[in-house]
C-alpha cells in the first residue's frame, strides 16, 4: 500500500512540471540556466524580431492558456502584444498582480527615463528604456529573480534552482570581466544607432551614441536627417553605425559609403544573427562586433 | 497508529519549513525591487480617435437618390433623427465628420476590468460599449456583462477604425445595420484545453438591432420576452503554412420585433404610394469566417479575410391598417478582402462584398444582385495616424421604382488617436 503511495507522489511530483512562458529567448536561455530540464519553457517570439511588434497569434494564445508563470521584460517593450494574449488566455495564474506574472522590468534600474512625454517625440516609453537585457552585468540579478520566483512555485526544486544560480554567477563574474577587458580598448568611442536599442550596453562600456538613424523613436528615417547623420559623421569622426537585424539596412548603408564609418549588423536578442544561440555566445558576438 | 502520528508530524514540519522558505522568497524578491510603484498610478488608460474625410459621390442616375433602397434588406427614406431631408444610403459628398471615440479602461479590482467607449458623432453621442470583464475566473472562463459588441463572426467584434475600409461589408449593413450586434447583455466565454486554440462563447443579449431583431411589440403584437437574442460561437487558430489561420462559426437566434410603421408617416403626404410596414417573428442569422495572415516581417504582412452571412426571417409583416401577411426571408452575402501591408507606413487592399440569395416569400421578383467593390490605399504616418484613399463602386442600391442605381465614392479619410495606445488585435 505504502509503495503504491509512495509511486504516486514520486510520479505525480515528476509529471507536474513547472510550465513556464517567457516572452523573449533571452529569458527562455537564463530560465534554462537555473531551471535545466524541469521546467517546460514556451518562448513567445523569436530573436530575429522587432520586440516590439510580435505578433500576437491567436496560436500562441493556446500556448500560454497553461502555464503556471509567465516571464516577461516589462517596462512596455510587450505592450503591443501581450496584453491581448493575456487577455485571451483566460489564465488567472498569469494575469498581472498574480505571482505568476514576473515583469523583470522592475528589478533593474532603468535609463532613459523621459523628463516629459509627449507624441510628437515619436514612440517614447515613459518607464524609460526597456532595452536593459542588452547590459551584460544586468544577467545576474536577472537570473536570481528567476531562481526565486521559479523556487516559489516549484519549492521541491529550490535547492536545485540555487545551486545552478550560484554555478551560473560565478562563470558570468568570469564573462564579465573578460567583456571589460575587451571593451576597454574602446571605451571613449563614438557609435550611431538605428533605434535607443543598444544604450545599456553601450553606456556600460563607456561608448558614446551620438544619434539615432531614426530621427524619433519609431519614425522612419528621412534623407535630411541622413544627410544630418553624415555631417555629424565626419565632424565627429564616428567610426561605427550599429544596425539592428529587423530595421531597414539601406539608411545606414547608404550612410556608410558617404562617409568612413562602417556598418555592423548587432544581435540585439538571443539567435537574432547566427552562432548566437547561448547567452554566453550572444554577448560574445555582441562585444566582438562592437569592439575589435 | 503511532505509525500515522509520526508521518502526519513529519508532514507537518516539512510543510511549515515551506511555508517558512515561501516567506523567504518572497522576501527576497521584494526587496531586489528597484521601484515599489508604477508612475502610472490609478489614472485609467484614456484615448481619442476622430475620423473625418472628403467624398466625392456620383450616381448613375443623380436626380434619384433621395430613395435608395437595397431590396429586401434596408427600405429607403429619410432618417429619422434629422429634420433635414437626409438619405443614409446616398452618403454625403463634400467634407465629412465621420465621428469620435472616446474609450476609457482599467482595473477595477484584482477581479474585474472595466472599459468604456463612447462613440459621438456630430448630433449623437452613444455609448458603443460600457463593461466590465471578469479577470480571475476559475476553469478557463470568462465572463462579461454590460452594453458590448457581439463576438459574433470575425468583424463584429471590431471598432470603426480598425476597419480595412470606411464602411462595413455589404452583408453585415444589410443584416445587422451600422453597428453589427451591439447589445446590453452577458457573455461567457471558455478556451478548451487543447494544443490548439479552441474559444467558445455564448451570450444571452436583450435584443434590440435595427435590421434584425427587437424586443417592443407594435399595434396587437405583443412584446417578447428578454432576453430576446442568443448568440453562440466556436473559433480556432492555428499556424500553417507559414501562416495563421483564423476560422469561426457563430449562430445568432432571436425574436424580431422591427417597426417601420411610424418612420414613413411622415412622408405620407408627398408619398402617396409608399407605406410604413412592421415585422413581428423570429430571426436566425449563421455566420462562417475565415482569414489567412502571413507574416514576412512584423509590418510586411498579406492578410486574406472572408466572411458568409445567410439569414432566415420566419414570421408576419404587418402593413399600417395592421393587416398580416405570413413572410419569409432567406438572405445571405458574403465578403471577402486582401489586404496587404508593404511596410510600417504603407498598407493597399481590395474587397468584394455581395449578396448571394435574396428570396422573399411574398416578392419572387426581388433583385439579389447586388455587390459593392471597394480599393483602398493607406499611408500611416505613425501608429497614431493615417489617411485613407478609398474607392467604392456600389452596386447595390435601388430606386423606388426598382431600378438600380449605381453610386461611385472616391474618399480621402483621415484618423487620429491620442491617448492610451491599446495593443492590436490579431
Amino acid at each position: 500500500m505504502r509503495v503504491i503511495l509512495l509511486f504516486v507522489i514520486v510520479f505525480s511530483a515528476a509529471f507536474a512540471k513547472l510550465n513556464v512562458g517567457v516572452a523573449y529567448p533571452y529569458i527562455e536561455q537564463l530560465t534554462k540556466t537555473i531551471a535545466q530540464d524541469r521546467v517546460k519553457i514556451t518562448v513567445l517570439s523569436r530573436g530575429d524580431w522587432d520586440p516590439h511588434f510580435v505578433v500576437p497569434k491567436p496560436s500562441l494564445v493556446a500556448k500560454i492558456r497553461d502555464i503556471d508563470v509567465l516571464i516577461l521584460n516589462g517596462a512596455s517593450l510587450e505592450m503591443g502584444w501581450l496584453p491581448p494574449l493575456i487577455q485571451s488566455a483566460h489564465n488567472t495564474k498569469i494575469q498581472e498582480g498574480s505571482n505568476g506574472y514576473l515583469d523583470l522590468s522592475q528589478y533593474v534600474k532603468l535609463q532613459d527615463i523621459p523628463k516629459s512625454v509627449n507624441r510628437s517625440m515619436g514612440h517614447v516609453h515613459e518607464e524609460g528604456n526597456p532595452h536593459f537585457a542588452l547590459d551584460p552585468d544586468n544577467m545576474i540579478p536577472l537570473a536570481e529573480v528567476i531562481m526565486l520566483t521559479l523556487s516559489l512555485h516549484d519549492k521541491s526544486n529550490y535547492s536545485f534552482y540555487k545551486k545552478n544560480f550560484e554555478a551560473f554567477k560565478v562563470h558570468w563574474q568570469k564573462k564579465l570581466k573578460s567583456y571589460a577587458a575587451k571593451m576597454k580598448k574602446c571605451e571613449g568611442m563614438k557609435v550611431i544607432q538605428y533605434h535607443e536599442l543598444y544604450n545599456y550596453f553601450l553606456r556600460r562600456y563607456g561608448i558614446q551614441s551620438i544619434d539615432n538613424i531614426e530621427p524619433i523613436p519609431g519614425i522612419k528615417p528621412n534623407s535630411k536627417h541622413a544627410i544630418k547623420l553624415v555631417n555629424e559623421i565626419k565632424d565627429l569622426d564616428i567610426k561605427l553605425i550599429l544596425q539592428d537585424v529587423y530595421h531597414e539596412h539601406k539608411t545606414a548603408q547608404f550612410i556608410a559609403q558617404k562617409t568612413d564609418a562602417k556598418v555592423v549588423e548587432l544581435p540585439h536578442d538571443v539567435g537574432a544573427v547566427k552562432g548566437t544561440k547561448t547567452l554566453d555566445r550572444f554577448f560574445d558576438t555582441l562585444v566582438g562586433r562592437v569592439c575589435n | 497508529m503511532k505509525k500515522l502520528l509520526m508521518i502526519s508530524a513529519v508532514a507537518v514540519s516539512l510543510l511549515s519549513a515551506e511555508e517558512g522558505t515561501e516567506d523567504l522568497i518572497m522576501q527576497q524578491l521584494e526587496s531586489m525591487k528597484t521601484k515599489s510603484t508604477t508612475t502610472s498610478g490609478f489614472m485609467p488608460d484614456i484615448s481619442l480617435i476622430v475620423d473625418g474625410s472628403y467624398n466625392h459621390i456620383s450616381f448613375d442616375e443623380d436626380g434619384h437618390t433621395d430613395h435608395l433602397e437595397i431590396p429586401g434588406f434596408i427600405h429607403g427614406g429619410a432618417d429619422e433623427h434629422s429634420d433635414h431631408m437626409h438619405t443614409p444610403l446616398a452618403g454625403n459628398d463634400g467634407f465629412n465628420f465621420n465621428y469620435a471615440e472616446v474609450s476609457l479602461g482599467a482595473s477595477v479590482d484584482s477581479y474585474f476590468d472595466l472599459l468604456a467607449v463612447f462613440h459621438i458623432t456630430e448630433d449623437d453621442f452613444e455609448t458603443e460599449e460600457a463593461y466590465a470583464t471578469t479577470r480571475s475566473l476559475p476553469y478557463h472562463l470568462r465572463a462579461k456583462i454590460g452594453k458590448f459588441k457581439s463576438d459574433f463572426g470575425y468583424l463584429n467584434n471590431k471598432h470603426e477604425h480598425n476597419y480595412n475600409f470606411a464602411k462595413m461589408p455589404l452583408i453585415y449593413l444589410s443584416l445587422l445595420g451600422d453597428h453589427g450586434i451591439n447589445e446590453t447583455g452577458a457573455q461567457l466565454q471558455y478556451v478548451l484545453p487543447s494544443s490548439v486554440y479552441v474559444m467558445a462563447g455564448i451570450e444571452s443579449l436583450q435584443g434590440d438591432n435595427e435590421q434584425s431583431y427587437g424586443v417592443d411589440g407594435f399595434l396587437d403584437v405583443d412584446d417578447v420576452s428578454v432576453p430576446g437574442l442568443w448568440v453562440g460561437y466556436l473559433k480556432t487558430s492555428f499556424d500553417l503554412g507559414g501562416g495563421t489561420l483564423l476560422g469561426g462559426v457563430s449562430i445568432a437566434t432571436g425574436d424580431s420585433r422591427i417597426n417601420h410603421l411610424e418612420d414613413e408617416h411622415e412622408h405620407e403626404e408627398d408619398m402617396e404610394e409608399e407605406e410604413g410596414h412592421a415585422f413581428a417573428g423570429d430571426t436566425t442569422i449563421y455566420g462562417v469566417d475565415l482569414t489567412y495572415k502571413k507574416y514576412f516581417a512584423a509590418d510586411h504582412a498579406i492578410t486574406w479575410q472572408s466572411e458568409y452571412l445567410y439569414r432566415n426571417m420566419d414570421g408576419t409583416q404587418y402593413n399600417a391598417e395592421g393587416i398580416g401577411t405570413s413572410i419569409e426571408k432567406k438572405q445571405a452575402g458574403f465578403y471577402s478582402e486582401l489586404i496587404y501591408q508593404y511596410d510600417r507606413n504603407w498598407r493597399t487592399g481590395v474587397r468584394y462584398s455581395g449578396i448571394t440569395q435574396n428570396d422573399v416569400s411574398i416578392n419572387p421578383d426581388i433583385p439579389d444582385d447586388m455587390y459593392v467593390t471597394s480599393a483602398m490605399l493607406e499611408y500611416h504616418f505613425s501608429e497614431f495616424s493615417r489617411v485613407r484613399l478609398e474607392y467604392n463602386y456600389d452596386s447595390s442600391l435601388y430606386s423606388e421604382e426598382g431600378e438600380k442605381n449605381n453610386k461611385n465614392e472616391i474618399s480621402l479619410q483621415f484618423n487620429y488617436a491620442i491617448g492610451a495606445h491599446g495593443a492590436h488585435a490579431f
